[in-house]
């Protein structure tokens, strides 16, 4: 379909058109497609609030010959109407979302994202290599000091909340988890019967490993998943002196 | 700070690397970026998840930009990349993720975090089903601070060709959403009829 407001050998009167549809209208020899695209226009411009006296006008002539006019309008309404709906929906979570970074300067922000990103790779295949081989990552390995043992609640006893904190600050001690990213990753939002609202999301909670031997994840000729030993040698050349 | 559209947004300043400049430009855009990323995302995709692509790419590659008045083009740009390449992941991933938690795509809301009436679902679904050249402005149009002037700016397109294509994008629409009501109705009506025979056979 053509996107200019009418075809290229009426092209003059079609500028015109679509400036000033009482105008056009009032011409004679209007195709039948000039003509749908006149209505088009003047229902649009009325759901917009930006329909000149002219334009009323115009719409006054066209529903007196056609009553079907009124049906179109009041749909076009209620569709434009849902769509705000949406919009507004879109709006309320656009204004949530900030730039990342605070008040940093965006050009120290992009090195550090470069780094993470160079990094970050590496980062993701190792912890995905250390769950593959000791099957899960343990708790078992971070034992708490014996400093703190006062506060601790036996994990039978304690609630999922409090084995948390046990585990965070034991781990925490031991240098094997950095922390907890304060943002959590909804999975799903679900409104209950009880007008209470259902949260799935993901904690997320930083670990650290020092290891001797890597893998990386690919794939055999196959398509099968294989773990490749990667030399580290290789990659301590890399690091700079 | 105004969350209107705003004429005079330091867009200078903020590929310059001012970060309180590109904050305010950010506010100033960031509904606009939204009704791209609902006009260009798949639907399961998550509109905050991809908000957040957006604002991080925004702040990676601003300084790229070598003139001011590309700046809203470069954006729509960007933000429909990351709609499309961005969303296709992050759906994959948020099935993954309901999976893990026991839940089916279809379980979850197919619009994302957003509660919407049921109307609204429907002409949604029917707006997206249009063409890309009319479904984008049809939906700026509904983010109310969005002139025709604005919309031709951000799609770089003359003012008159903008309203063209909301008023027959509006039109066609219309004329999805009465196809489907009429098939609805067909339907109901042949399941009436199916059951009315099925009941006099059994009488």
């Amino acid at each position: 379909m053509n996107d200019q407001p009418n075809d290229q050998s009426n092209k003059q009167s079609s500028k015109q058109a679509s400036m000033n549809p009482t105008h056009a209208a009032d011409q004679s020899g209007l195709s039948a497609e000039n003509s749908a695209h006149l209505r088009d226009l003047l229902i649009s411009r009325v759901i917009d609030g930006s329909a000149s006296p002219e334009d009323w006008s115009s719409f006054r002539i066209l529903a007196a010959n056609d009553a079907e006019v009124w049906t179109d309008l009041s749909d076009a309404q209620r569709e434009h109407e849902a769509l705000c709906e949406v919009m507004n929906a879109a709006s309320s979570i656009a204004d949530g979302i900030d730039l990342p970074g605070g008040s940093g300067s965006p050009v120290v922000f992009e090195s550090r994202v470069s780094t993470a990103t160079r990094w970050g790779g590496w980062a993701i295949a190792a912890v995905l290599m250390l769950g593959w081989y000791t099957g899960s990552i343990s708790m078992s390995t971070s034992e708490p000091s014996s400093g703190n043992t006062a506060s601790l609640i036996p994990i039978n006893k304690a609630s999922p909340q409090q084995a948390m904190d046990q585990y965070l600050h034991a781990g925490q001690q031991s240098g094997q988890v950095i922390g907890e990213m304060p943002n959590q990753i909804v999975v799903e939002t679900r409104p209950m019967i009880d007008g209470t609202i259902e949260v799935t999301f993901i904690r997320q909670i930083i670990e650290r490993r020092v290891l001797d031997q890597a893998y990386r994840e690919t794939v055999d000729e196959f398509g099968n998943p294989i773990a490749v030993p990667v030399n580290l040698d290789s990659l301590r050349k890399r690091l700079p002196q | 700070m105004s969350e209107r559209w705003d004429q005079t947004l330091p867009i200078e300043a903020a590929i310059e690397g001012h970060a309180d400049a590109l904050s305010q430009v950010w506010v100033g855009v960031r509904r606009w970026v939204a009704v791209i990323l609902m006009a260009h995302k798949p639907r399961e995709a998550d509109l905050e998840d991809l908000m957040q692509l957006v604002a991080l790419q925004v702040c990676r590659k601003v300084h790229e930009v070598r003139d001011p008045s590309l700046f809203k083009p470069w954006l729509r740009t960007v933000t429909i990349n990351i709609a499309r390449e961005q969303g296709r992941k992050a759906s994959r991933k948020r099935v993954g993720m309901l999976r893990l938690v026991g839940r089916t795509r279809h379980e979850a809301n197919q619009m994302g975090n957003m509660q919407l009436s049921e109307d609204a679902k429907r002409v949604l679904d029917a707006a997206l089903s249009l063409p890309e050249k009319y479904r984008e402005p049809v939906l700026m149009r509904c983010q109310q601070s969005m002139s025709y002037k604005q919309i031709a700016e951000v799609l770089s397109l003359p003012e008159t060709t903008v309203e063209t294509r909301i008023a027959r994008g509006r039109r066609m629409l219309r004329e999805t959403l009465d196809i489907q009501t009429k098939q609805e109705l067909e339907a109901k009506q042949r399941n009436n009829q199916a059951r009315t025979i099925s009941v006099g056979g059994a009488g």
